[in-house]
């Protein structure tokens, strides 16, 4: 394995109640690449950020996922979180009772004392976030709501995006996070996105549509289906997918 | 069961000295009746699951000769008023303008016939209350008076009246358009069992709230029956959260006799392994247009058991009745146990009446979501029971007790 790879997934097979949703996908990622994954519906996309975060219900039964160089499947998906692994989810879970602001210090400062680091403030927190729900465009009072509850479909995916920058992952997974955004949303949450792209950090964007990527230009392009990658290009492969559906895909392998 | 099986001495228990001149014929009016009473049992419905086996040997009460106050209760650092009875004793009372707290021992004829009210329960609980009390008090707020600061009732025992059975009655009287609100705090440092009986009265647009938190000792037992009279327009919010105690059985009644009164109710029994906890709800709605919101939760640690009984009447004059109520269990454990009933017996035909209960485990998408988000999976666990919880002591936000009542559902959550 080369030691300049983020993320080294080779030949992983899984199964999810005795369904295999992977067959044989292998994928490598560098630090500061963005690579987005397109596909099908079933090809196998979710199932693929779920195994990256650790899900249980989502086992490996075969291949090898190296993460900084680290066995990634030997760990929980806190320790994950506490290496710099995110997961923006599709469906993000609502949790009544739990407040927002304390849910996120919680994690942010779980991640710090992980990492040796003194947990932070509570005010000194606050003002951070803050000012994050500025650059989302995202009224603060949803802090102090419930977790995701009874939030819309866009102001849960703006909450995902205020998660991801407080905790600065080294990877952060976007899964089909542009899925039922208005055009104002999707702007907002590119931005974020694209603020936090530098030479370090590295983005795997899950996606059934080009649009996203207008926003979010990645270097590379995956097309995923029936569980694996089958065809990789460079942007210009997204636009093809656009014009011509998936059905073409199919045909060639 | 009969008295004399739970106390080898009973005749003890009923040779205690009566508690006032005022109150000497009422109590002994119980002590007639009381031997030849049967305890609650499974055979009632409304005690069915009560392990009475669990009710020990129990020591007549002894007034111990020196009572220290408590200085460390959290309390202290509320904007309160307090009034501190420590194993049966008044410590210290705080006056409160347009209010009357009178100990029960010196109350007068007059305050002695309000607090001798026959309770709609009858039991032999309730009688044993009467007959033996030991103490309590009568609140009585005037008319008109807003008391603007809670008044903290601290009703503690400690090891002193080890294995002694205390019997308290509170008995607290809002005069019309009166506001006050009460934090009950009750707790232990030994196996006693302590008895309570409160009687609620509110006069018209009378506004009370109770909080009542239970934290008593874990070989302890402690049962709580309550009865609130509410008039026309009043409104109340009463809340019962059951986090301590070997057997604890906290039961209210509420009489809404008075058109447009009000009254809503949250709660959480919390037993650790081993417990039992029952929050039993009584609502009568006896005239037109009134309203009640119920919203109670069990947490149920492995092999504990919870027991939710939830009765509404609708009397049939009661029309457009508005009644509400929720339970929801989570159980912690494999052997966790949680029973649950809502009873709605209505006989009204215009009525607004629903009721719902859930039972579950704790979520593996949510827990997921917080574990991905790097919270370890103990504290991911103990922030979704809060949570759950959090449906409960949401209405007790502006409460100066609200955080003491959170961080106490927060630690018994990390208990086991």
């Amino acid at each position: 394995m080369s030691s300049d790879l983020l993320l080294d997934i080779k030949n992983v097979c899984a199964s999810v109640e005795e369904k295999q949703v992977l067959k044989g996908l292998s994928l490598q990622i560098k630090p500061g690449e963005v690579h987005a994954i397109m596909g099908p519906n079933g090809a196998g996309k979710s199932s693929l950020s779920n195994v990256l975060a650790g899900r249980d219900a989502f086992k490996v039964t075969d291949g090898e996922i190296a993460y900084c160089g680290e066995d990634l499947l030997e760990l929980s998906p806190e320790e994950r979180a506490h290496k710099g692994i995110f997961m923006a989810f599709q469906y993000p879970v609502e949790i009544p009772g739990v407040n927002n602001l304390y849910f996120m210090r919680s994690a942010f400062n779980a991640k710090r004392e992980a990492n040796g680091e003194e947990p932070m403030e509570a005010y000194p927190f606050m003002m951070k976030v803050q000012q994050l729900c500025g650059e989302l465009e995202m009224n603060p009072d949803f802090l102090k709501r419930a977790l995701n509850d009874g939030f819309s479909g866009g102001e849960k995916k703006r909450n995902e995006m205020l998660q991801m920058m407080l905790l600065e992952p080294k990877l952060a997974i976007l899964d089909e996070t542009d899925s039922g955004l208005d055009i104002d949303a999707l702007r907002v949450i590119s931005n974020a996105v694209n603020s936090l792209r530098n030479t370090e950090r590295s983005f795997l964007v899950v996606t059934h549509y080009q649009r996203l990527l207008d926003y979010i230009k990645p270097d590379f392009v995956h097309v995923l289906a029936n569980g694996k990658i089958v065809k990789s290009g460079d942007a210009s492969l997204a636009l093809e997918l656009e014009e011509k559906g998936y059905a073409w895909i199919n045909e060639e392998v | 069961m009969q008295v004399a099986s739970f106390s080898p001495n009973w005749q003890a228990l009923l040779d205690q000295p009566l508690i006032s001149d005022a109150l000497a014929s009422w109590q002994k009016a119980a002590r007639a009746e009381l031997p030849e009473l049967r305890f609650p049992s499974r055979r009632d419905e409304a005690w069915r699951y009560v392990p009475h086996r669990r009710v020990p040997k129990l020591k007549p009460y002894a007034e111990p000769s020196q009572v220290k106050p408590r200085y460390d209760h959290p309390s202290l650092e509320w904007d309160v008023y307090r009034l501190q009875c420590i194993d049966g004793v008044l410590i210290s009372s705080d006056v409160i303008k347009g209010v009357r707290i009178t100990p029960l021992s010196k109350c007068d004829e007059e305050q002695s016939r309000f607090v001798a009210h026959e309770l709609s329960e009858k039991d032999a609980w309730i009688r044993l209350n009467q007959a033996c009390l030991t103490h309590g008090f009568l609140i009585e707020v005037d008319a008109g008076i807003k008391v603007e600061k809670p008044l903290v009732i601290i009703d503690h025992t400690t090891s002193q009246v080890a294995k002694q059975c205390l019997n308290a009655r509170y008995v607290i009287k809002l005069g019309e358009d009166a506001s006050f609100d009460v934090i009950m705090h009750q707790s232990s440092d030994s196996d006693v069992l302590v008895n309570t009986v409160s009687v609620i009265d509110l006069g018209q647009r009378a506004r009370f709230s109770s909080l009542r938190i239970q934290q008593m000792h874990s070989e302890a037992l402690c049962f709580h029956q309550q009865e609130v009279i509410q008039g026309d327009c009043s409104e109340a919010h009463l809340g019962q959260f059951l986090l301590g105690a070997s057997v604890s059985r906290d039961a209210v009644h509420v009489v809404l006799q008075g058109t447009e009164a009000r009254v809503e109710l949250s709660g959480t029994a919390f037993p650790r392994t081993g417990q039992f906890a029952n929050i039993y709800s009584h609502l009568t709605h006896g005239v037109p247009h009134t309203s009640a919101k119920q919203q109670y939760r069990s947490i149920v640690h492995d092999k504990a058991q919870s027991v939710f009984y939830g009765r509404v009447h609708v009397l049939p004059n009661a029309q457009k009745t508005a009644s509400y109520q929720h339970n929801a269990n989570l159980l912690l454990g494999q052997r966790a146990q949680a029973n649950s009933k809502p009873e709605l017996e209505i006989y009204a035909d215009d009525v607004i009446c629903s009721h719902g209960s859930t039972t579950g485990q704790l979520a593996d998408d949510q827990l997921f979501y917080l574990r991905s988000r790097g919270i370890p999976e103990n504290q991911a666990s103990a922030l979704l029971v809060d949570g759950f919880a959090g449906v409960t002591t949401d209405p007790w936000k502006d409460s100066p007790a609200y955080d003491f009542l959170s961080d106490a559902i927060a630690l018994r959550g990390k208990e086991e």
